[in-house]
């Protein structure tokens, strides 16, 4: 089994990670982002420390910025795979080294097992389960095409949208949202890309220990 | 059928009639499962097959929407239904599962599969992936793409291409919002979403926080994306009215004919412009169409004030007339009516009222099934509404 951690800075690294996953120019909602000239240094620095190194580039992406990937596409290859969700990810690198990774990290795409097998066979190497759907697998699943966070942020919302800046609220400040007859708040967070509404952390502390990838997707969490 | 398909949406049979007469050449329709329109009326496979019937002997076509994200026991009833569906020859199932892509592929189903807009398709890329490992006919896009970004994708493939140019839209990407599952326990992606996000928020404990977004009008730009040769047009609305359908289809199906005959100029677009500010609908966007959203795009009122234009509509059954009231109608009241393939409406006068053959003087209830004697000529599901 693979630890995965999502990277934030190179003076605090998880001691037990195997492996860590990297915000890109094409993560969902970018928070970490390594521009294009640091990423080959960076992925090097890891490497040189027996670090796996995964790039985050989970966005849905738009045409522009299909023609923006492919001048990252050499630097990418150097990393041991990406975590996506856009299945143009597969079209782009489908002749990939082995030892390149296709990780399928998606919102919500599936609820079967059925389904992820099924994209294994078009060219995904792994397939992270849907938040929700981790007990898909149990301990007699074979699972060593398959990950789940165990911890990470309940996404309740993702757009392209950005509705802070469209409705004149500062957009560096983390803000809290609440549907005016509930009591319960959400946070609120505008990107470069657009806007995410989260919960706090969540963790999963049941799953089969012979999973490939174990996922530590803190990215939007504080740590101590 | 013209080179472009404008589709429409119909949340019951009466609706699909209504689509197809007023000018839409395909119906996108939801079965009473795997749909994510759960809440409207929706077809049975009977239904379905009378649907199909109607729409062929018009030389149109139906779309049946497949498009929940299923469970392991709602896949394999899914896989049944989509057999059903092949049986009564429903021409294209608009899906997002992959394993439902695979089930019609591997099984050479004579059915065509369209990529939902729930699979937030929105680069040449991904649409190849569709194509080459699926074999899917059509994508339809997802609603954050630009008419830029499509005029580039178009250059890049060869699939059909389907987007929406007129509705409700998610203020999400689509597919991506938990927020009805979240607090009401109704999953989006099983089509049962609150509509979560035009609800009424407080930002920081204090300040009003509305982040819904206005509905999709295209008419302004729509000659541009004409221009792209884009194959399906679609209307979103399956809970929507008859009035809302019959509206926005010949507006459209007005622009889209004059636009093919080379006809295009200010009257029309001025008179499809009027026709779709009196359906009942929020007030209107552009969405992503032209780049980037702007604050006119964005919900500004917790609610508008309810278009209620809509009267009723005609059936003629035997010779006879029937009127469908949707609001109190009195004897002798004159509406506006307007009637398939005619841009130019009428005023129609009730004379005379009969229910239960009895003489009434006012419609008792909604949806009865009126009697009606008139001044004018009518043709079955004419559209009766207030005089403006």
């Amino acid at each position: 089994m693979e630890k995965v951690y999502a990277y934030k800075n190179l003076f605090n690294l998880a001691k037990d990670a195997d492996a860590f996953l990297v915000e890109t120019e094409f993560s969902s909602f970018s928070q970490y982002v390594i521009k294009k000239d640091e990423l080959e240094n960076l992925i090097s620095k890891l490497k040189e420390i027996n670090k796996k190194v995964y790039l985050r580039c989970d966005r849905i992406l738009l045409e522009d910025e299909i023609i923006k990937l492919n001048e990252y596409k050499e630097i990418f290859l150097h990393s041991d795979g990406i975590f996506f969700e856009d299945f143009a990810f597969v079209e782009i690198f489908k002749n990939h080294p082995k030892k390149f990774k296709l990780v399928f990290f998606p919102f919500e795409s599936f609820n079967t097992l059925e389904e992820a097998k099924i994209l294994l066979n078009h060219g995904i190497d792994i397939v992270i389960l849907p938040h929700g759907n981790e007990n898909l697998l149990d301990e007699n699943s074979n699972c060593d095409k398959f990950g789940i966070s165990c911890i990470y942020n309940e996404i309740l919302f993702m757009s392209r949208r950005k509705l802070l800046s469209l409705k004149d609220i500062d957009n560096n400040e983390t803000h809290f949202i609440q549907e005016s007859t509930r009591l319960s708040k959400q946070i609120i967070k505008e990107t470069n890309v657009g806007t995410l509404i989260y919960n706090e952390k969540k963790e999963i502390i049941k799953y089969p220990k012979n999973i490939a990838f174990l996922v530590y997707d803190t990215i939007f969490i504080e740590e101590n | 059928m013209t080179r472009f398909e404008l589709l429409a949406p119909a949340g019951d049979l009466d609706k699909l009639k209504v689509a197809l007469l007023y000018g839409a050449d395909a119906v996108f329709i939801g079965g009473k499962k795997f749909s994510l329109r759960a809440k409207a009326n929706n077809f049975t496979l009977e239904e379905i097959k009378m649907g199909v019937e109607f729409a062929h002997n018009l030389g149109k076509k139906v779309h049946v929407t497949v498009n929940i994200i299923p469970n392991e026991k709602e896949l394999e009833e899914a896989k049944k239904y989509i057999k059903e569906l092949v049986k009564i020859k429903v021409d294209a199932i608009i899906v997002s599962s992959v394993a439902l892509m695979e089930y019609v592929k591997n099984n050479n189903l004579p059915i065509d599969v369209h990529v939902s807009t729930q699979c937030s398709v929105s680069n040449s890329s991904a649409i190849k992936f569709y194509k080459e490992e699926f074999n899917i006919k059509r994508i339809v896009l997802a609603r954050e793409c630009s008419i830029k970004n499509i005029e580039c994708m178009k250059k890049e493939i060869d699939t059909e291409i389907e987007i929406f140019i007129h509705g409700g839209l998610c203020s999400s990407i689509s597919g991506r919002c938990h927020l009805s599952d979240f607090y009401t326990q109704r999953k989006a992606n099983k089509g049962c979403c609150a509509h979560s996000c035009r609800w009424t928020y407080k930002i920081d404990d204090d300040k009003k926080f509305l982040f819904g977004c206005k509905d999709l009008c295209s008419i302004s730009f729509f000659s541009k994306l004409l221009d792209l040769g884009i194959n399906s047009f679609k209307i979103e609305g399956r809970m929507k009215s008859i009035h809302y359908i019959a509206s926005v289809v010949r507006a459209y199906r007005y622009y889209i004919d004059a636009y093919e005959k080379n006809m295009l100029n200010e009257e029309v677009i001025n008179f499809c412009n009027k026709e779709l500010l009196r359906c009942e609908s929020r007030d209107y966007g552009k969405s992503f169409f032209l780049g980037k959203i702007d604050k006119s795009d964005m919900v500004e009122y917790e609610k508008k004030e309810v278009n209620n234009e809509f009267v009723g509509y005609i059936r003629v059954i035997d010779d006879k007339i029937f009127l469908i009231p949707k609001t109190l109608i009195f004897k002798n009241d004159c509406f506006e009516m307007i009637v398939p393939n005619k841009i130019d409406s009428q005023i129609i006068k009730i004379e005379k009222m009969v229910l239960n053959e009895e003489e009434v003087f006012d419609t008792r209830h909604v949806n009865d099934k009126i009697e009606i004697f008139v001044d004018k000529n009518v043709c079955d599901y004419a559209i009766l509404r207030k005089i403006k």
